[in-house]
Order: structure tokens, then C-alpha cells, then sequence
């Protein structure tokens, strides 16, 4: 809730999308990431910054729970947080094909 | 002792260690609100760390977890995940016997059948 006093973008629609990210790129980042997975993401609150992430994939049938959502997580990881930013939150449901 | 340290000696010093944004009484973030509520369900004893308190914990955290979201649940001095990994764990039943074993207790604890859903 910065106010309005706060340095407004010269273009705000092409700065807001650079600040999040679109649905299918983030689709591609995990199946670019984790050959022969596939993706679906779910928007949880609208202000595609939330996402639910359900990530079928082959090869988490020998990782554990979390060594799962790490594999998850280390693709996202530059865009969140420590990154750009453009991530917010994820839930990540790892699921075997 | 620096921060790191600071909390390095926490999260050994409570068996059960939660990092969240706001505290017990009052969550503030829905995800730290269902962790807090899984283990207040289980009828343990935990301690919560709001991040929010010092800007400085969040990256400090991180380094110590290589985890980047929160909240981020420390069991027995080990860190066992988020709040999604803490949900499904409770939901299939195997986060009571974990935190069982790192309480050292052989009493049941609560919610072992597992959660209700993921209503977080």
C-alpha cells in the first residue's frame, strides 16, 4: 500500500507484466527443467503471483517429499524471492505419472 | 552471536521450530495461519519466529534452509519443509510419528489419522 506518492511506471501495463509471470511460461520453466514432466497451474487468488503447481513427473518416483518439491522449487528459484521476484508463492503438488 | 547463530540455536534448542509470518496469535499469511493450526491440532508444544520482525531473517533463513518461501517447519533441529510439504505430510498420516520421534514421546499424538483436507 505504497500510495499513489510512489514512482508510478511510465507504462504500467508493460511494467506489471514484467513484474509477474504469464501461466505458460512458468509451464515451460518446469517442463524445460524436468524432461518429460508436465505441468498444470492453477491461478489461486487471481493475481497470478500465487500459483498451485500440480507437476506429474517420472522421475520423482525415487525422491522423497521434499527432495520432490526441491526439484520443484530449484527451477523457480530465480524468480522468486531471491530473484526477480515475479513469483510470489507456490504450492507444489508432485505427483508419478 | 550473529543472527545466523541466533537462529541456528533456535532451531536446535525446539524440537518443533516455526518460521512465519506473525506469530501464534496472530498469522499473517494463510499459509503460515495452516501450519500453526496443524500443530495446534496435534496438541504439541512449538515455538513460532515471525520473519517479519527483522528484514535481515528472511535471507539468513534461507541461507541456513536453501528453502526461498515461507513458512519453513524445523522438526528435531532439521528442516522438513514448507507449508504444501507440512500439509501433505499430515495429511498422509506421517507427521505425527516424526514429530513423535523428535519429542521423544511414545504417547500418541493428535491428528495421526491424518488431516482433514488442505483448507489451509
Amino acid at each position: 500500500m505504497g500510495g499513489l506518492g510512489e514512482a508510478t511506471p511510465p507504462s504500467f501495463s508493460q511494467n506489471f507484466s514484467s513484474m509477474t509471470m504469464p501461466p505458460e511460461e512458468i509451464q515451460s520453466l518446469i517442463t524445460t527443467g524436468l524432461p518429460g514432466a508436465s505441468c498444470e497451474i492453477t491461478d489461486l487468488t487471481g493475481t497470478a503471483d500465487h500459483w498451485s503447481l500440480a507437476v506429474t513427473w517420472e522421475g520423482f518416483r525415487d525422491l522423497g517429499l521434499l527432495e520432490q518439491h526441491k526439484a520443484v522449487m530449484e527451477i523457480l528459484r530465480p524468480h522468486m524471492v531471491e530473484g526477480s521476484g515475479a513469483i510470489h508463492a507456490v504450492q507444489i503438488k508432485p505427483q508419478l505419472p | 552471536m550473529t543472527l545466523r547463530e541466533q537462529l541456528e540455536t533456535a532451531i536446535q534448542e525446539n524440537t518443533i521450530l516455526l518460521f512465519t509470518k506473525g506469530n501464534k496469535m496472530f498469522p499473517r499469511c494463510g499459509w503460515s495461519a495452516g501450519v500453526i493450526d496443524i500443530f495446534k491440532s496435534m496438541d504439541v508444544p512449538f515455538e513460532t519466529i515471525d520473519i517479519l520482525d527483522d528484514p535481515e531473517i528472511r535471507p539468513t533463513l534461507i541461507s541456513i534452509s536453501d528453502w526461498p518461501t515461507t513458512p519453513q517447519i524445523f522438526v528435531g533441529g532439521k528442516f522438513i519443509g514448507g507449508g504444501d510439504i507440512v500439509q501433505e505430510l499430515h495429511a498422509r498420516g506421517e507427521l505425527a510419528p516424526l514429530v513423535e520421534a523428535a519429542l521423544g514421546t511414545t504417547e500418541g499424538v493428535e491428528g495421526a489419522e491424518g488431516a482433514e483436507g488442505a483448507e489451509a
